[in-house]
């Protein structure tokens, strides 16, 4: 079937305001939607230690209250534009987002901006200590989110990236106002956040808009403190009995953000761990040894690492720990073939592809282009890198980021570390 | 993209229907097969077969091994899935349109012709096994599936799809076969295409390809449970307490299905909604509060989920409670219903934007309707639904009356529910 125009053609803008606020743009043909997203360059790794979890807690008290609206006409707005909206906080990054109708553009727009303008006020400050403190405890019972967290620690140790988003009861309880007030006027400033926009809108107007929005923003304080963690292998167990499955979480450094290898991280990743037809998929997943075995890319502005991530019966444990290894070794002493390679290819460019025609996608994938390269990529662009990939460059990579034999193990569950003594 | 609502349907000589919807300025297409058999309609000693089935589908076929089908599908980069539910199986595909010829070809085959070899019948009883405990971690599920369970308790809609323990353990090949011979068959069949493609091509390449599947029965017929009202609580060394609340809804064929739809979205399918209003943000009693709407062929079911700490939960249920007689009492008001409406309407067409969520929705019309609906459609209906016609529903329901409830936690019923139910 041959159509006249697809998401495909789009376009794509890129302008500084004299704030220094960066906005980008990609306008898409033929759909009724738009997504929009502030993305603040803030996370738990730029908090003082005594304030984990402040970038969070942050997060919760925009939509509280802000400098023109109390915190229930924020929601009725959303409700009123039929928004989905939300927010999120990552190691990086505190960003919030809504996908609207594109005639409730200029509405949302209004009320998104205003999120990073919180008031702060102290009495919705205690009352909002509770719900995170309910978060925390949710996460708890969460045993993924418990091994994520564990591995974050045993992976970086004393650096910033080890840092708990929520942070800890203890921060929680002892966090100010005042505290939280300094930090926002510090880090969400007006150079200090990246707006982006993908779907059905008018390029000029935005720019506009966003512009008169931003007016009064403060410029605050931009960059971090960038250093590659030392890597430091290990093996722990956090014996945790209320769980039933035992949880391990492997992992090695790769690529940082920015590096022109990520596809080429990507593709190992793929192939080694993709959720169906991967090594770990046919060594693991389809023997029934692990519920769930995968593998991932993390990346960070100065770290990267190469994540694998199992799901098993404790009986199993050791067994699936063993075959991962396996399928790592073999990888590290290379033997992929051509057709391994051009099938990965082939998934990840059709994913590009497909996730290419949802705004919200691309939306975050404007962002990524921006974070890694400091310019847009049209999805032909990341075509062709995915697809110029060769055998050498994973390699390559393999050698300066080698599988194994070193790496952060982190196990979570029944277990005790005496059950892995075989493992160690 | 609302202009684009062409729908086209046939019913192939097999007997197999298929349904379209051509998309304009999209690239990829959703393929989706729809079997009619799902967990209502295992026998006991079944419990869990049709799950176990579409875990076999992918696992050999007549002409193909395991991994020469996995292969082929990464190599077209189209991505795949395969899952039974309550009352539907799902095989559906996601994929660039240029390769919709052989995707069909290649889910046809997996679907009629599975070989079910010996070993991986073992790897996949260990798999599910492992589905099984994996869900004794995840709370929040736990409590939700227990919740049906309960309240449809004595009926074929209180199935569990993983099945347990012992069935798991006891299905054998044999049985896997009956099942899949019995069920698979082209009267029990929609397929539904949706995005790039050519109807009049795929449609001639159907009628081929399904010419010798033999026609079978088709769905089990099922009558409409009675709902149970009681309370179970799971004494558990969590962090929370997660508390799900059931009351009775409607059928989707119900002509007040849109009026309950509405209902859920006032009541908790957004911050604006009154429990997340009444519950976290005035209160500060819990992070996660929400209220869902399911409608089976046959009936419906409404479930509220909190998750707190259990000094907060009482109080949570309390809250809960009074705004659920509340809304029994005096429906929903002008505003929250025209609220409602905007938000619905809204998310229909910002869905409709993706080929996945179209193929998904024209399978479900289809099954439970024998029609297509376009985006107009829905909006009128949706449009159509009065403060009266709420109210109605709220009051035919008998929420209060009929109410089933399940814990998960450390806390006992005593200090949970007290006299909370009993006395609404």
């Amino acid at each position: 079937m041959t159509t006249a125009i697809t998401r495909q053609d789009s376009r794509f803008y890129t302008h500084q305001l004299p704030n220094g606020l960066q906005l980008l743009g990609q306008q898409i043909p033929g759909v009724n939607s738009v997504a929009t997203v502030f993305w603040v360059y803030t996370g738990t790794r730029d908090e003082p230690q005594q304030q984990l979890g402040v970038s969070h807690f942050l997060e919760h008290m925009a939509f509280r209250r802000t400098k023109h609206f109390a915190g229930d006409q924020i929601d009725r707005a959303f409700e009123e534009m039929g928004a989905d909206h939300n927010a999120a906080t990552g190691p990086e990054m505190t960003f919030y987002w809504t996908r609207v109708l594109s005639e409730n553009i200029f509405w949302s727009l209004d009320v998104l901006s205003d999120l990073l303008q919180p008031v702060l006020d102290p009495q919705d400050f205690d009352q909002e200590r509770n719900v995170i403190l309910e978060e925390i405890a949710r996460y708890e019972d969460l045993p993924t989110q418990v091994l994520l967290d564990h591995f974050m620690d045993d992976f970086f140790g004393p650096h910033p990236l080890s840092g708990r988003t929520l942070g800890t009861p203890d921060t929680i309880q002892a966090l100010t106002v005042e505290q939280m007030r300094d930090y926002w006027s510090r880090r969400y400033g007006s150079r200090n956040v990246l707006f982006a926009i993908a779907g059905d809108f008018d390029w000029d107007a935005i720019v506009d808009r966003v512009e008169q929005l931003s007016e009064s923003w403060g410029q605050g304080e931009t960059g971090r403190g960038l250093v590659r963690a030392p890597f430091n292998p290990a093996f722990e167990v956090y014996q945790q009995g209320q769980f039933v499955q035992e949880q391990l979480a492997v992992g090695t450094p790769s690529v940082s953000r920015g590096d022109h290898r990520y596809y080429v991280a990507a593709i190992l990743a793929t192939i080694l761990g993709d959720e169906t037809g991967s090594r770990l998929y046919w060594a693991i997943q389809q023997r029934g040894l692990a519920e769930s075995a995968t593998a991932q890319i993390m990346e960070f502005d100065d770290n990267g690492v190469m994540l694998i991530h199992l799901a098993t019966e404790p009986r199993l444990a050791a067994e699936a720990l063993d075959v991962a290894r396996r399928e790592m070794e073999r990888l590290q002493s290379f033997d992929v073939t051509p057709d391994e390679l051009d099938r990965a290819k082939a998934k990840l460019e059709s994913s590009v592809i497909i996730g290419g025609e949802s705004t919200n996608e691309r939306v975050m994938g404007l962002i990524r282009s921006w974070l890694a390269e400091r310019r847009l990529e049209t999805l032909e662009q990341i075509k062709a890198k995915i697809d110029a990939v060769s055998l050498d460059d994973l390699r390559h990579l393999l050698e300066e980021f080698p599988v194994m034999p070193g790496q952060v193990t982190t196990a979570v569950g029944p277990l005790s570390s005496n059950d892995f003594q075989g493992a160690r | 993209m609302e202009t684009s609502d062409v729908f086209e349907s046939k019913l192939l000589s097999s007997g197999v229907q298929v349904v379209g919807q051509p998309m304009q300025g999209v690239e990829s297409v959703a393929v989706g097969f729809l079997i009619g058999t799902g967990a209502r309609d295992e026998r006991p000693e079944q419990f869990g077969v049709s799950h176990f089935i579409d875990q076999m589908l992918f696992r050999g076929t007549e002409r193909h091994d395991a991994r020469q089908i996995s292969e082929q599908f990464d190599g077209l980069g189209i991505s795949y899935d395969a899952s039974a539910g309550l009352e539907m199986t799902l095989v559906s595909a996601v994929l660039l349109g240029d390769k919709v010829g052989q995707a069909v070809n290649l889910l046809c085959e997996v679907i009629r012709s599975p070989r079910f070899p010996e070993d991986a019948v073992e790897d996949v009883r260990n798999l599910v096994l492992q589905e099984l405990r994996q869900r004794e971690d995840q709370p929040g599920q736990k409590v939700m599936d227990t919740l049906r369970q309960q309240f449809f308790a004595g009926s074929p809609a209180s199935h569990d799809v993983l099945g347990t323990e012992e069935t798991i353990a006891r299905l054998t090949r044999d049985d896997l076969v009956q099942y899949w011979t019995d069920r698979y068959t082209a009267n029990n069949i929609i397929i539904s295409i949706a995005g790039n493609f050519d109807w009049d091509q795929v449609l001639a390449q159907l009628e081929r390809t399904t010419a010798s599947w033999p026609a079978g029965r088709g769905r089990i017929e099922m009558s409409e449970p009675v709902p149970r009202s009681g309370i179970t609580v799971i004494e558990r060394e969590t962090t929370q307490e997660h508390i799900g609340i059931a009351f009775p809804g409607v059928r989707v064929a119900d002509p007040q299905f849109y009026a309950a739809s509405l209902l859920v979205q006032a009541m908790g399918g957004s911050s604006y909604s009154r429990l997340f209003q009444e519950v976290r943000e005035k209160r500060g009693l819990a992070y996660s509060v929400q209220a869902r709407f399911d409608a089976l062929e046959v009936t419906g079911m409404f479930r509220v989920y909190v998750g707190t700490s259990a000094e907060r939960a009482h109080e949570s249920i309390e809250v809960i409670m009074a705004e659920l007689k509340k809304v029994q009492e005096t429906g929903l008001t002008e505003d929250e219903l025209t609220l409602a409406k905007t938000r619905l309407k809204s998310q229909v067409v910002m869905r409709s934007e993706s080929t996945s969520s179209r193929m998904v929705a024209n399978l479900r019309s289809w099954f439970f309707e024998e029609t297509l609906r376009s985006l107009q459609e829905v909006k009128d209906r949706i449009e159509s639904i009065s403060t009266g016609d709420v109210l109605r529903l709220a009051q035919t329901l008998g929420i209060t009356r009929n109410l089933a409830a399940v814990a998960l936690g450390p806390e006992s019923e005593q200090d949970l529910f007290g006299r909370v139910l009993a006395q609404s």
